[in-house]
């Protein structure tokens, strides 16, 4: 059943929007110069992590590493300031400085600049992020509103994903991990250069657990399901010539978990999110111009379990965004 | 102790000064080196860096001598690779090399920012005062903090340019 169909277009022109040059940076090699990461998180433009105007942490590819998570929910938990709330397995609801809640809004979540929480709610799905730990070169974590630059939903502050860019970074990486609960995850990451002037890099990932290793009674069969994800991403980045960049993207991922909602409801819910993006950057004597193009879907199914009364929405959600 | 043994004994007692003296370290070669690669036109390959130094002043010619030591061999930083030539100050005009390093208290900076100039030779040097004063584009500081001065004029009239990300990290005056 349809219950929820909504689609939201937004149109930006900001020169110095949020990760504006990201794409185009060097992130390694700029960190190896300077001893330090850098960013473009906090005014949008780069800088030295040192020289941020803000309360700013920049969890980095090693802190991740040695963590030992095995989601992004489970390393920000590390972060001082940062609030997760694990409430089964697969979903976990992260805020910064406290007013964490099912279905936390407030909390802007990029990847390498395009918004990837769930715009209908506000939340983030963590386990609908097309990226695999071993793909990120760090996590930017702004605390604190940064609404004037990055605009809706960064009240409480906002979290960058930055990924390695094949065009620089070579990454060639697989793992799996086993556990306790049913507990299995499969990781893929791979960049390839196609001659000198282009460069791909394929993400792949696949989880299953159980949240109850206990028998479940007849009303609660509905909710407590066994957990899986599988993600895929491929990124291609073309150097059209010396200073022009085209970067193309497009992810599928599916969820099927056992939450907890707004309202502090259990469900199961089944995810299925879609994106595509295109990007080109130019480094011009009048500057550097970014033109980005993106588009999100989402689809949330929700169980309710064998409860006859309460209804099993579904929404699906459609964010464009256009940002010069 | 016989005569000869003074002699050494001197000898090395005035190397260990000439490098205590040596304002530049390895970190500044890597953090010069590094800092050329985000030039619009970096070099790459083998790369013979005129190492501009005052035969007369003590300090610029420990800084000859250390910035020979630790690039003998070819330092290799990225895709370059660094092969040393010591220029001294009154025969930058005839050498033919790809980059200037500047050591301190080289003097006659004039003569260096006109040849820099009409070579289009990059000039770079841990001396900041020069880089202020025009006859150094590029200036670097390896510690406590990294921090790169590139002077506007002298960059562009010897043909240096960096990427506009790059500009936005470092100071430009």
């Amino acid at each position: 059943m349809k219950t929820g169909v909504s689609a939201a277009i937004g149109v930006s022109l900001a020169l110095a929007a949020g990760s504006a040059h990201g794409q185009l940076m060097d992130y390694g090699a700029l960190e190896q110069l300077f001893g330090e990461p850098v960013t473009t998180s906090v005014t949008g433009s780069p800088q030295r992590a040192s020289d941020v105007p803000a309360t700013m942490e920049i969890v980095t590819a090693d802190d991740i590493r040695r963590s030992g998570a095995t989601d992004i929910p489970g390393v920000l938990r590390h972060v001082a300031g940062i609030d997760v709330l694990r409430w089964t397995n697969d979903q976990a609801d992260v805020s910064v400085r406290g007013y964490n809640q099912a279905y936390s809004p407030r909390l802007l979540v990029l990847i390498d600049g395009r918004q990837v929480y769930a715009d209908f709610y506000g939340f983030t799905a963590w386990s609908t992020l097309p990226i695999e730990l071993s793909a990120i070169r760090q996590i930017e974590i702004v605390k604190g509103p940064n609404s004037a630059l990055f605009g809706f939903n960064a009240a409480g502050g906002v979290i960058n994903i930055v990924t390695y860019n094949p065009l620089y970074d070579d990454v060639n990486t697989a793992s799996l991990t086993g556990a306790t609960q049913n507990f299995g995850q499969g990781s893929l990451v791979t960049t390839m250069k196609l001659g000198e002037q282009s460069a791909i890099r394929l993400m792949a990932g696949g989880r299953f657990d159980d949240d109850f290793t206990t028998p479940a009674g007849t009303p609660f069969l509905g909710v407590r399901r066994d957990d899986d994800r599988a993600s895929v991403d491929l990124n291609g980045l073309v150097r059209l010539n010396d200073k022009t960049t085209l970067d193309l993207e497009g992810s599928h991922v599916t969820a099927k978990q056992d939450e907890i909602t707004g309202g502090s409801i259990p469900v199961f819910t089944r995810y299925e999110t879609n994106s595509v993006k295109a990007q080109l950057t130019s480094d011009t004597d009048t500057g550097l111009w970014q033109a980005t193009a993106y588009s999100n879907w989402i689809t949330a199914a929700y169980q309710f379990g064998n409860v006859a009364f309460i209804p099993a929405p579904t929404f699906h959600n459609n964010v464009t965004v256009l940002q010069l | 102790m016989g005569r000869s043994k003074l002699v050494i004994l001197a000898a090395a007692m005035l190397g260990a000064a000439m490098n205590a003296m040596a304002a530049v370290s390895e970190s500044d070669l890597q953090i010069a080196a590094r800092a050329l690669s985000f030039m619009t036109n970096a070099p790459a390959g083998t790369v013979r860096v005129g190492i501009v130094f005052n035969p007369g002043n003590p300090q610029s010619a420990a800084d000859a001598t250390q910035l020979e030591q630790l690039m003998a061999g070819g330092l290799r930083v990225g895709n370059v690779t660094s092969q040393p030539t010591p220029v001294p100050i009154d025969q930058v005009g005839s050498a033919q090399v790809g980059l200037f390093f500047l050591t301190e208290g080289a003097g006659a900076p004039g003569q260096l920012a006109e040849v820099a100039s009409a070579k289009k030779v990059a000039c770079i040097t841990v001396d900041l005062a020069q880089v202020r004063g025009g006859a150094c584009a590029i200036g670097i500081r390896s510690g406590p903090r990294v921090e790169i001065l590139v002077n506007r004029a002298a960059a562009e009239s010897s043909g240096v340019s960096f990427s506009t990300a790059f500009r936005m990290l470092i100071t430009e005056f």
